[in-house]
Formats: structure tokens, C-alpha cells, sequence
């Protein structure tokens, strides 16, 4: 039963999970690697979770979480270019989205975390209490990643 | 593209492709990318050495080297799949604190502690397999050699865990002090 209502919560918002493993890996077989064992530790802190947040914030909690602690195989070297690829009207949302993604790689660790928290739309309040940084301190952070972000992408 | 831009791809992105059934099996140690494989290691390590522990009085001449000799091999072995087992346990269940700075700093002292832990025990278990085999030999100098080479490898394998280990906290430091700063 907990488990039938453990993989309700999660098929429902595994596109968090997506999100965050495209952002913190580079090849596929380390991003299934990741996603699996995002739904693992999920599922081990299940128990744990009272509800007491959203659904979606103990997610993402976890999968950051994850995603930033858990050692991983040295990646292969990929070297971004300078600017971003170009996009034809007929591809403009995957090109776009991939361009994105290109754009977030960019960012340190840390900072992909709490940008990916601002894209989803949680306030200030709610991604100091996920990262553990100040409120202040989390809108000095997001005021800096916008600028370096707005740099990446005029590039 | 613009902030409000990334944050209507940023909300679009992502798949849905995993059904329930392949989410069940991901909960599963089985099918865990890491744990599988190093329960699998923990096993086979744990076997041979328990195996080496009984065998090695008689087929090592044990009941013929001074008792320290004795209770050092087992110790040692003892130690080292102790290390296993705490090493399995940390990957199974990582540190999950309130929030990601909190997770990230005592992940961090958890890693400095264990790889302190690992290094320890493998040189002791090293060590230990010297004095082992070299307690009641008489040395010639093709002998001493010959343990200068063993010498010589079990460093090296210490230098390399030693970098593996200072890679992983390396990470996590610059990780933690980006929370921090």
C-alpha cells in the first residue's frame, strides 16, 4: 500500500528527477544511473516524510541532494562552446531546451541547484529552507546567477 | 532567451517515460547501479578472506609464527571487512539532513572520517600480511629485494587510493563552500 502510493508520487513528478539528472550529468548512461538512484534514496526516505513540505520540494530536496553527494565516475571532458547552438523555428522548443541546459552547465554545482529551485517558481522563503542558505542570502545568489546566466546566453 | 524564457523550458522540460512498474524495480538493491555490484564485492572479499582466516594457521604455518603475528592477521582482516561493510552501509543510506548545505557539510565529515578509516585499515592489513610472512624468514639480500618491491607496490596502491580519496573531498569542499560563501 505505502508502496503503491510512493510510486503514484513519484511517476507523477518524475519529470523533476529528469530535470535535475540532464542538469548535473553528462552522458546518458550516468544521467539513468542517477535517475535510479534518485528513486532509490526516495524511496528509502519515504518513511521519513511527513508531509510537512510539498511533495515536489522533498523531491527535489533529495535528488539535489543526491545528485551533488553522491561520488560519481569521472565524466568524459566536454568542452562547451562559447556560444550556444542556433535554432530553427521548426525545432525551437528542443533546441531551445537543450540550449537551456548547455547554459545550466555552466553554472557551479550550488548554483544549478538553487536556479533550477527559481525556474520552478518556489519563493525565496521555500529555497532557503531546501538549500540551507538565508532568504537574503538566496536572493543575493539568484541576483547573481541571473546576470551570469543573462552573459552565458547573449554569448 | 530571457529569465522568463528559461523558466517556461525549464518548466516544459523533462519525460515522463518511466512507468510504474520500471520505478517499483528502481527501488529494488538489485537494481541499484552501485549497490549491486559492491554487495557482490563485499560478498566475495568477506568469503575469501573469512577463508584465508582459517586456513592460513595451517596452511600458512600461523600455529608456527609468535601469537602478536597471529592476533595482527586477524585484526587486520577484521578491519578490512569492516571497512566494507561501513562503506556499503554510508552509499546505502547518505547523509539526508534538512536541507542541502546541512547534508552537504556532514556528508563531507562523514567522507574525511571513512576515507581516514579505509586508508588506515588497508595499511594495516598490508602491514600486517608483511610481518606475517616475514617474522620467522631469514633475510638474504635477493629476499630483501624482493620485500622492497612489495614494499614499493603497497605504497604506490596507498598513493593511489590516497588521490582517489582526496578527489572525492576535494569536490564536496568546493561544493560545501560554495553553500557557505
Amino acid at each position: 500500500m505505502e508502496q503503491t502510493a510512493f510510486l503514484k508520487t513519484i511517476s507523477d513528478h518524475q519529470k523533476i528527477i529528469h530535470k535535475v539528472c540532464r542538469m548535473y550529468r553528462n552522458t546518458d548512461e550516468d544521467r539513468k544511473d542517477l535517475f535510479q538512484e534518485i528513486v532509490f534514496q526516495l524511496w528509502r526516505s519515504y518513511p521519513g516524510f511527513k508531509g510537512e513540505s510539498k511533495v515536489s520540494s522533498w523531491i527535489y530536496r533529495i535528488a539535489l541532494n543526491t545528485a551533488i553527494s553522491v561520488f560519481r565516475k569521472p565524466g568524459p571532458l566536454i568542452n562547451y562552446t562559447e556560444s550556444l547552438p542556433d535554432y530553427s523555428e521548426n525545432e525551437v522548443s528542443k533546441d531551445q531546451e537543450e540550449a537551456m541546459f548547455v547554459a545550466l552547465k555552466k553554472l557551479s554545482e550550488s548554483e544549478r541547484a538553487l536556479i533550477a529551485l527559481f525556474l520552478e517558481d518556489y519563493s525565496y522563503q521555500e529555497i532557503a529552507a531546501i538549500t540551507g542558505i538565508t532568504e537574503n542570502y538566496v536572493g543575493v545568489k539568484i541576483s547573481r546567477i541571473k546576470e551570469k546566466l543573462k552573459t552565458i546566453l547573449i554569448k | 532567451m530571457d529569465i522568463n524564457q528559461l523558466k517556461s523550458n525549464w518548466k516544459n522540460s523533462g519525460e515522463a517515460g518511466y512507468s510504474q512498474n520500471d520505478l517499483a524495480v528502481m527501488t529494488k538493491i538489485n537494481h541499484h547501479p552501485v549497490l549491486r555490484k559492491l554487495r557482490l564485492q563485499l560478498i566475495i572479499e568477506s568469503v575469501l578472506l573469512t577463508f584465508v582466516l582459517f586456513m592460513y594457521y595451517d596452511g600458512f604455518d600461523g600455529h608456527l609464527k609468535p601469537v602478536y603475528v597471529n592476533v595482527l592477521i586477524a585484526s587486520s582482516i577484521f578491519l578490512f571487512i569492516l571497512n566494507d561493510v561501513i562503506a556499503f552501509l554510508i552509499i546505502q543510506n547518505p547523509v539526508r539532513e534538512q536541507n542541502l548545505k546541512e547534508s552537504v557539510l556532514k556528508q563531507l565529515g562523514l567522507l574525511k572520517g571513512i576515507s581516514v578509516f579505509s586508508m588506515l585499515s588497508m595499511v594495516f592489513y598490508g602491514s600486517s600480511l608483511l610481518v606475517f610472512f616475514t617474522s620467522t624468514i631469514v633475510f638474504t639480500d635477493q629476499k630483501y629485494m624482493i620485500l622492497g618491491g612489495i614494499i614499493l607496490t603497497f605504497i604506490i596502491m596507498i598513493f593511489f587510493s590516497y588521490r582517489q580519496w582526496k578527489h572525492k573531498i576535494d569536490v564536496l569542499t568546493k561544493i560545501s563552500s560554495e553553500f557557505l560563501s
